[in-house]
């Protein structure tokens, strides 16, 4: 069943999704039960733009994508901030915004289709080693930032107010989430690709929170989801010859629909 | 086990507030003017004033959760605790009473110490809700929920503790114990701002009132502001 795993290539593929994936998961909470599911997407839009500029300007287009996506995560936190618009306009003008300019420079471009629409659909088998590399330094970047930061990030998300009061930087943190959702949308656009990336933040987020007795346990459950779908997805994927991205968004949504189903039961008995 | 230390032996009535020339503007609507007082440490201060007077303002501006258009607001206290007026509160958002709690702590760990967790037990048993500490707080009720706020405020053991109508949520029941409660930490030496509608009990013969209604109206003695025939707005 794993004999896939003899394949540099699905060992590239399984390594860069694990990290991918418990990156996503450590971080889902504080944005889904945020309501900021959408900053995924909105992140996701932009990225698609950046790597088609990086595209055309140079061979590793995650070098330019990744400062773009990072300046659009600080752009969207600040007008959220402001109080002008709510934080979900904010992410829907610089996503369309950024969509728009990325059509642009396809439309006046040539020779790179194939490229987009790898990143629409993602391309997890053919990775390089430098992207499992960056997956793997942003895994631990994201691990330092949530144990060094636990407890500040769980009072803003919970109750921004009080977190205020009692001295936590919100503003500080909210932009250190950003910019590690934005490199993080980034480098995992190549992998699962633009239509699917969110998923990665929101499902750990959803099916854990329908599970946990406590805070701790959702982002535990979390990881454990995320373990679980991409080590299923990957195997699915490559027994049945379908998309390793789209297989692990089936699984996500597979084990949403089980916690879903034994929280109405738990609640019945 | 004492876990609200006396702050009374070693701090004399200080300046603990002031506004200079404080005022607050939301577009073309003025919610505060020109307002400059100051308020002094240990006082029990009612803030009272009519719907829209400007008193949630005056106390998220005190907090620290907005800033004035014109003046200023300075704080000299070490610590402050902050119980807002009711809020609703995330649903669906897996956190227990006991993390909530913790998250007042000035000093806060990634594991719960036991010395902390003692100290939060302590709470809970004085509030009455000691059974809850490990339930969800999105299925307790709204005075339980405000209960769990309130120690949340007071765990810190704060020198500046500002409750926003904090008797909304509560069960009649409960509320002659949480006065009593009131009266403790303020015994203690926390100076209290207590944003109310309900003045026609002071629980202190001690206590001042400021009333507002975008300027100050009143702020002196609960006795001066009865003899000038106060508590219209009560």
């Amino acid at each position: 069943m794993f004999s896939f795993l003899t394949s540099t290539f699905m060992i590239y593929a399984l390594i860069i999704s694990l990290c991918l994936g418990l990156a996503a998961a450590l971080i889902s909470p504080y944005l889904v039960l945020n309501n900021q599911s959408m900053i995924a997407d909105g992140l996701s839009h932009v990225a698609f733009t950046g790597i088609a500029f990086g595209l055309l300007l140079v061979d590793q287009p995650l070098y330019v994508a990744l400062p773009i996506v990072i300046l659009a995560a600080i752009l969207i936190t600040y007008l959220g901030n402001l109080k002008m618009i709510n934080h979900d306009s904010a992410i829907g003008v610089v996503s369309a915004f950024s969509m728009a300019v990325g059509l642009i420079a396809i439309s006046v471009s040539s020779g790179f289709n194939r490229s987009i629409e790898s990143l629409l659909v993602g391309s997890i088998l053919t990775v390089s080693p430098t992207e499992v590399i960056f997956a793997a330094v942003l895994l631990i970047l994201i691990i330092t930032f949530v144990l060094v930061f636990y407890r500040p990030l769980l009072s803003m998300t919970y109750d921004e107010n009080f977190a205020k009061v009692s001295g936590v930087k919100n503003n500080l943190l909210k932009y250190f989430l950003s910019v590690i959702t934005a490199s993080f949308i980034t480098i995992g656009i190549s992998t699962a690709g633009m239509l699917l990336i969110s998923a990665f933040i929101i499902f750990p987020a959803l099916i854990a929170s329908q599970l946990a007795k406590n805070f701790r346990q959702t982002i535990t459950f979390g990881l454990i989801a995320s373990v679980l779908s991409v080590f299923a997805g990957i195997t699915f994927a490559y027994h049945l010859d379908i998309p390793v991205g789209s297989a692990i968004i089936v699984l996500y949504t597979i084990l949403l629909v089980f916690s879903l189903l034994y929280r109405k039961f738990r609640r019945v008995i | 086990m004492q876990t609200y230390s006396d702050k009374t032996s070693n701090t004399s009535n200080k300046l603990l507030i002031e506004f200079n020339d404080t005022s607050v503007s939301f577009g073309n609507l003025e919610a505060l003017k020109d307002i400059t007082l100051k308020i002094n440490s240990k006082d029990f201060l009612y803030i009272i004033g009519p719907n829209g007077s400007g008193k949630t303002t005056l106390v998220r501006l005190l907090a620290g959760l907005i800033k004035p258009t014109k003046g200023n607001v300075k704080r000299y206290d070490k610590s402050c605790g902050y119980l807002p007026q009711m809020i609703k509160l995330p649903t669906n958002f897996p956190i227990t009473v006991k993390e909530v709690i913790y998250s007042g702590f000035e000093k806060q760990a990634l594991f719960i110490k036991n010395k902390d967790e003692e100290k939060i037990n302590y709470w809970l048993e004085k509030m009455d809700i000691l059974e809850l500490k490990n339930s969800l707080m999105f299925n307790l009720s709204g005075g339980q929920q405000q209960r769990v706020l309130l120690v949340r405020a007071l765990i810190n053991n704060p020198e500046l503790l500002i409750l926003d109508e904090p008797t909304s949520a509560l069960d009649p029941d409960f509320r002659d114990y949480f006065y009593k409660l009131i009266k403790e930490v303020h015994n203690s030496g926390t100076t209290i701002l207590f944003v109310t509608h309900d003045l026609h009990k002071p629980i202190f013969d001690s206590v001042k009132v400021l009333e507002v209604d975008q300027t100050v109206k009143f702020y002196g003695t609960y006795e001066d502001y009865t003899k000038k025939g106060g508590g219209k707005h009560v």
